[in-house]
């Protein structure tokens, strides 16, 4: 052990960078100063914008066509009564006093706000003298009267109860569209936080859902979080005392996370990419994983200035072993983070470019920054071995020594733990260790296969728990009301006014009505046809029997015409274009999930194919539904492809830099079971794998590579010393090396289980979920790696992991 | 007329500045799309009875009403009258010249060729093998063998025949628009019209004898009869002068009991033969609904059917709404298990 160590490239790198104190600090105080000021631009924030598949043929069609027939991200309002029902002057008059508030809101589209009080709202009836139309409340009522007519033209209207007012009287909508890039979402929580608070009574109470509100609640969380943040910080500082009881041992690791965290964020700053409050558990992790590179050089720099007791020495053999480990770790981190750019969807591929930058800058804060500093501070208190004190020890007693006179307060526990996790590894439980991973791999790999569902539930239900008041409005817009999302179908004409045609009216008016048969889902449909009815019916003296599309191709014209002519610029274009070449078919949805959008899609896809037009092609799916099926397509082939690069990348960098298959094996298994097991438990917990927690599913299975190379590395240097006594080496591997792999576990599953208070439900979801894929790793580590070490025969592995 | 009609357009132009999914109240509490939308409705006693409607409905009680099944007739067009002479034998019209004909009660329904495509509105079977049918363009369609050839009966003017009314197999009248009704004494062979005094489209007309008769139509006009309709004299409906008068859609009359509905809910009866009329109130519920479908069941039942399905009984002058009919509003759910995809089968 004492002998001098091959002069190796890893040796010479850390000589190098010890030997030029200034000039790396200067380099990396450069650097940390050009990224930190750039952090001060760095926007938290989410932009819907990066949320959509640009190249998704759903969000192409929505980006065409929103401006044509509004934008998918629309906020419902309910005003609900606790005693009578919505016909009071009290009640009108708030629905009416929010209706105009809604119009004052940053980014609105104010084509796109529907209440009962709007006079967009119309009443009409047929009569002698024609038809009439009325405003539902045409000003605000002072009497019963009043109330009674207002009353009696809701229930006159087909269109508005059920609609804008409950069946029951007791609760009224009202809708608000706001274009993506106009909206400010701190303004929007902050404005209908106080609509809230100015209409809720006694007697009123208002419910507020929709995407719009669902972001800008996240947005309102994000302080928060910074809150969490802190209480991180300080408990792993505490941590971090209590294992190296020096302030070296406190101030290096964490030193090192803030250099990466600002070289990574300030990265992000400096490309213009705004950081999704949603992933901000990644940026800890990031963090956590240069903490953990950190603990593994300190720990190995307190084990070699023990052995050799001399500063310099003992930094260049302590990071001349652990460069290449690290170094490998980090290039498969980086990868790993990197191939969640396969899918493109902005918010997953910015994460994946900042987030493999900062895993590179782990190499500058950790393994270049790390021993310089060392070295420039007082060398550990610790205790040292005297000059010749091994001298004629055989090399197990020379180990036992050693781990002895390295041996801090805080390792007992830990030591304790990594003694448990040997014993599991050894004698004939290896053999019932390994049964246990191959049923698990097997039986759960195809469990979590046919079960584990990618996309969102509901994205309420996903991000915020059951009983926060946005899934509770929610639940009260399904019940209610016919349902508040959109689904969008163009039939996009192949010829100027191809919608003339009565061939394709017609297909359009059945798909409406074929939608709302075979679809459970489908609360209503809306296509022109409707309006052309309703206009064909007038011409008809009202009676309902001519609620008929005509057959002429001239009717149909000289009625679009006049309802262009009768309707202000734009207001018909959700339903059909000024030249009637393009139209729509929208679908109300309700209690929705990825399975009923994928089930609706398809049913419409078939009765497309089963029902070719020759005058328009039928192109799906806008609103806000179709995005959500971009996304939710986009992140289902993404995670498989995901999934397979990193293992891949792994088994390969694992192969190419230990040159032996064996060894990658070993590495790889572990990995693949803790995947499974957080397959698993997201399967158990019924979390969804969507566009959030796949990037965090990807960046913790990048930790398991860490702990295994760690450990890999560790086992043949000892199996070196043991002279090829494999249990000794696994002993001493577990107790040094494994020990500071349970403390940075225990010590990252900390930085993330304070998110399990969070208010959101996504983040306490993923703390539990990444605590666990931590332990899961650790003991996989640990154990299992072990196990298949001794399994497969350490002499195939080790000693070519030592050359 | 031109200008009336115009303006008439224009205004209703204004009214579809919004338009939005249909909806209705189901039974079990949950709001789906779409209504029921019944056109007409046809009983052979006081208890076996079918319904006709939009996107094809064709739907059979054996219960007065109380149940309901679909019957299967093959098209998503929209079928606006049906009429049985038997137990047994029976047609269903509606859009685009479509004619259905049964002789075993509906379970199964052939169609027959229109001699033109015009929508057929109204139709009346007088007896197995005798049928009459009228719609658009004047289309009148009479068959003789029970539906195997259809002669063309067609008015020379371009007039809108809404509904027929018989008395046995010879004589019977044609209400539709622009005051028009049409009478035959030959079964339908050939027709008559008479004198309305009123350019007002009619659209329901209903005979308790040879001799007293009701015709019904736009802006709550009523016009009565007491000699076959030699002559026939406006009734003066009391309406609410704050609303534009309703349009009544259809009318039955049996002995001096008679009931008309129509638009936004409006049901009226009378108990002297038609001279006279009064408005029932109805509840918020059924202001929602246009009513087009009726059948008296007795002396003192009927059931109303449209865009919403209710059963009424009347104490002497009295009425009372008895029930909604939620069964009826299931055909929707019905219609899923197989209508559309035979449509898709035969398109």
């Amino acid at each position: 052990m004492t002998s001098e160590p091959k002069k190796t490239i890893w040796l010479k790198l850390v000589e190098y960078h010890v030997g030029h104190p200034v000039l790396m600090l200067t380099l990396i105080i450069l650097g940390t100063m050009f990224f930190g000021y750039k952090c001060f631009s760095l926007k938290i924030h989410t932009d819907f914008f990066d949320l959509y598949p640009p190249k998704h043929e759903y969000i192409e069609l929505y980006k065409q066509y929103r401006k044509m027939f509004g934008t998918a991200n629309v906020m419902t309002m309910v005003l609900e009564v606790k005693n009578g029902d919505i016909y009071n002057v009290e009640t009108i008059k708030k629905i009416d006093r929010i209706t105009r508030e809604i119009m004052t809101v940053k980014g609105v589209d104010n084509m796109q706000i529907t209440s009962l009080t709007h006079p967009r709202l119309k009443n009409y009836g047929v009569g002698s003298s024609g038809i009439k139309t009325t405003p539902i409340v045409q000003g605000m009522p002072k009497t019963q009267d009043d109330l009674n007519i207002i009353q009696e033209r809701v229930y006159s209207n087909e269109g508005v109860r059920g609609v804008y007012v409950s069946l029951d009287d007791k609760a009224a909508l009202i809708s608000a569209g706001f274009w993506e890039e106009g909206l400010d979402l701190n303004n929007l929580f902050g404005v209908m936080q106080k609509i809230k608070s100015e209409t809720d009574n006694a007697n009123h109470t208002l419910y507020i859902t929709g995407y719009p509100m669902l972001y800008s609640w996240i947005a309102h969380y994000v302080p928060q979080l910074y809150n969490v943040f802190i209480v991180t910080a300080v408990v792993m500082l505490i941590m971090l005392w209590w294992y190296f009881r020096s302030f070296m041992g406190i101030f290096i690791p964490l030193i090192s996370a803030a250099v990466s965290a600002i070289w990574g964020l300030g990265f992000a700053a400096t490309l213009g990419i705004n950081v999704d409050p949603l992933v901000l558990v990644i940026p800890l992790l990031l963090s956590a994983r240069a903490l953990s590179h950190s603990v593994q050089s300190m720990e190995r720099y307190h084990e070699e200035y023990a052995v050799v007791g001399e500063q310099k020495q003992a930094i260049i053999r302590a990071y001349g072993y652990l460069y290449k480990p690290g170094i490998l770790g980090l290039i498969t981190d980086g990868l790993g983070v990197l191939t969640i750019a396969v899918a493109s969807i902005p918010l997953m591929r910015n994460l994946a470019i900042y987030g493999s930058f900062w895993i590179i800058s782990i190499y500058v804060s950790s393994i270049v920054m790390h021993p310089v500093l060392v070295s420039l501070l007082p060398p550990p208190r610790a205790k040292h071995l005297k000059k010749n004190e091994l001298a004629g020890l055989d090399k197990e007693t020379e180990r036992e020594k050693l781990r002895e006179i390295t041996a801090r307060p805080g390792d007992k526990m830990y030591i304790k733990m990594g003694e448990f996790l040997i014993s599991l590894s050894q004698g004939f439980r290896k053999w019932i260790i390994l049964s246990i991973v191959i049923l698990i791999i097997i039986g759960g790999g195809y469990i979590t296969q046919k079960y584990l569902r990618v996309g969102d539930t509901s994205a309420g239900k996903a991000i915020l728990y059951p009983d926060h008041p946005y899934n509770i409005a929610s639940d009260k817009v399904n019940e209610d009301f016919i349902g508040s999302s959109q689904l969008v179908i163009v039939a996009e004409g192949k010829e100027q006014e191809a919608i003339v045609d009565p061939a394709t009216v017609r297909i359009i008016d059945e798909m409406g009505i074929y939608a709302s048969n075979h679809i459970p889902a489908v609360g209503g449909a809306v296509t022109i046809s409707d309006m052309i009815k309703s206009v064909f019916r007038t011409f008809h003296d009202g009676n309902p029997k001519w609620s008929i599309l005509p057959k002429r191709p001239e009717d149909i014209g000289q009625m679009l015409t006049l309802i262009g002519g009768a309707t202000s610029g734009g207001e018909m274009d959700r339903y059909i274009s000024f030249d009637y070449t393009n139209a729509t078919v929208t679908l109300y949805i309700r209690e929705y999930n990825n399975e009923v959008i994928k089930d609706a899609i398809a049913t419409l896809k078939q009765y497309i194919n089963d029902n070719p037009v020759k005058k328009v092609s039928f192109r799906l799916a806008g609103g806000i539904l179709g995005i959500l099926a971009a996304v939710n397509e986009e992140v289902e082939w993404s995670y498989w492809v995901n999934m397979a690069l990193i293992f891949g990348f792994t088994f390969l960098f694992c192969t190419i830099a230990y040159r032996t298959l064996w060894g990658a094996l070993v590495l790889f298994i572990p990995l693949l079971l803790s995947q499974v097991l957080s397959d698993l438990l997201m399967l158990t917990l019924g979390i969804d794998m969507n566009i959030n927690s796949l990037p965090i599913a990807s960046v913790g299975v990048g930790i398991g590579v860490d702990y295994g190379i760690y450990i890999l590395s560790r086992l043949s240097e000892e199996y070196q010393f043991s002279n090829g006594d494999y249990k000794k080496a696994r002993y001493m591997a577990i107790t040094t090396t494994g020990k500071a792999i349970i403390f940075t576990a225990s010590t990252l599953v900390v930085s993330v289980i304070f998110f399990a208070f969070a208010s959101f439900k996504f983040q306490a979801e993923m703390a539990i979920l990444l605590a666990f894929l931590l332990v899961a790793n650790m003991v996989g580590a640990l154990t299992v790696l072990p196990a298949l070490v001794s399994i497969v025969g350490p002499e195939k592995i080790l000693p070519k992991y030592r050359s | 007329m031109k200008t009336k009609r115009t303006t008439l357009i224009i205004l209703a132009l204004l009214s579809v500045l919004f338009i939005f999914p249909r909806v209705s109240a189901f039974a079990d509490g949950k709001i789906r799309a779409l209504g029921d939308h019944i056109y007409s409705i046809c009983f052979i006693d006081n208890k076996e009875g079918w319904a006709a409607g939009a996107r094809g409905s064709v739907l059979h009680t054996l219960d007065g009403g109380v149940n309901w099944e679909r019957q299967d007739v093959r098209t998503i067009m929209s079928l606006f009258s049906i009429s049985f002479c038997n137990p047994q034998v029976g047609w269903v019209v509606g859009q685009s010249g479509l004619i259905f004909h049964t002789t075993d009660g509906g379970k199964t329904w052939t169609e027959q060729p229109a001699p033109q495509s015009k929508n057929l509105f109204a139709v009346k079977a007088i007896s197995p093998d005798k049928c009459l049918a009228a719609g658009d363009w004047g289309a009148v369609f009479y068959t003789g063998d029970g539906g195997k050839n259809w002669d063309d009966k067609t008015f020379p003017d371009d007039v809108i025949m809404y509904s027929i009314a018989f008395q046995g197999e010879e004589e019977g009248w044609i209400a539709g628009e622009f005051g028009t009704i049409l009478h035959t004494k030959d079964g339908g062979k050939s027709w008559t019209k008479q004198n309305t005094g009123t350019e007002t489209t009619l659209f329901g007309i209903s005979f308790s004898s040879k001799k007293q008769g009701v015709a019904v139509g736009l802006s709550s006009i009523i016009l009565h009869t007491e000699d076959g309709g030699l002559t026939w004299q406006p009734i003066v409906l009391a309406v609410n002068k704050k609303e534009e008068p309703r349009a009544l859609y259809a009318v039955s009359l049996q002995g001096d009991f008679g009931i008309a509905v129509g638009d936004r809910g409006t049901i009226i009866t009378s108990v002297d033969g038609g001279k006279t009329w009064m408005h029932v109130k109805v509840s918020l519920d059924i202001k929602l609904a246009w009513l087009s479908g009726l059948a008296l069941l007795g002396e003192n039942k009927a059931i109303i059917l449209g865009m919403r399905s209710i059963e009424i009984e009347t104490e002497g002058d009295q009425i009372k709404i008895v029930k909604f009919l939620p069964n009826v509003q299931k055909w929707d759910t019905i219609r899923k298990e197989g209508l559309l995809q035979k449509e898709d089968d035969r398109s």
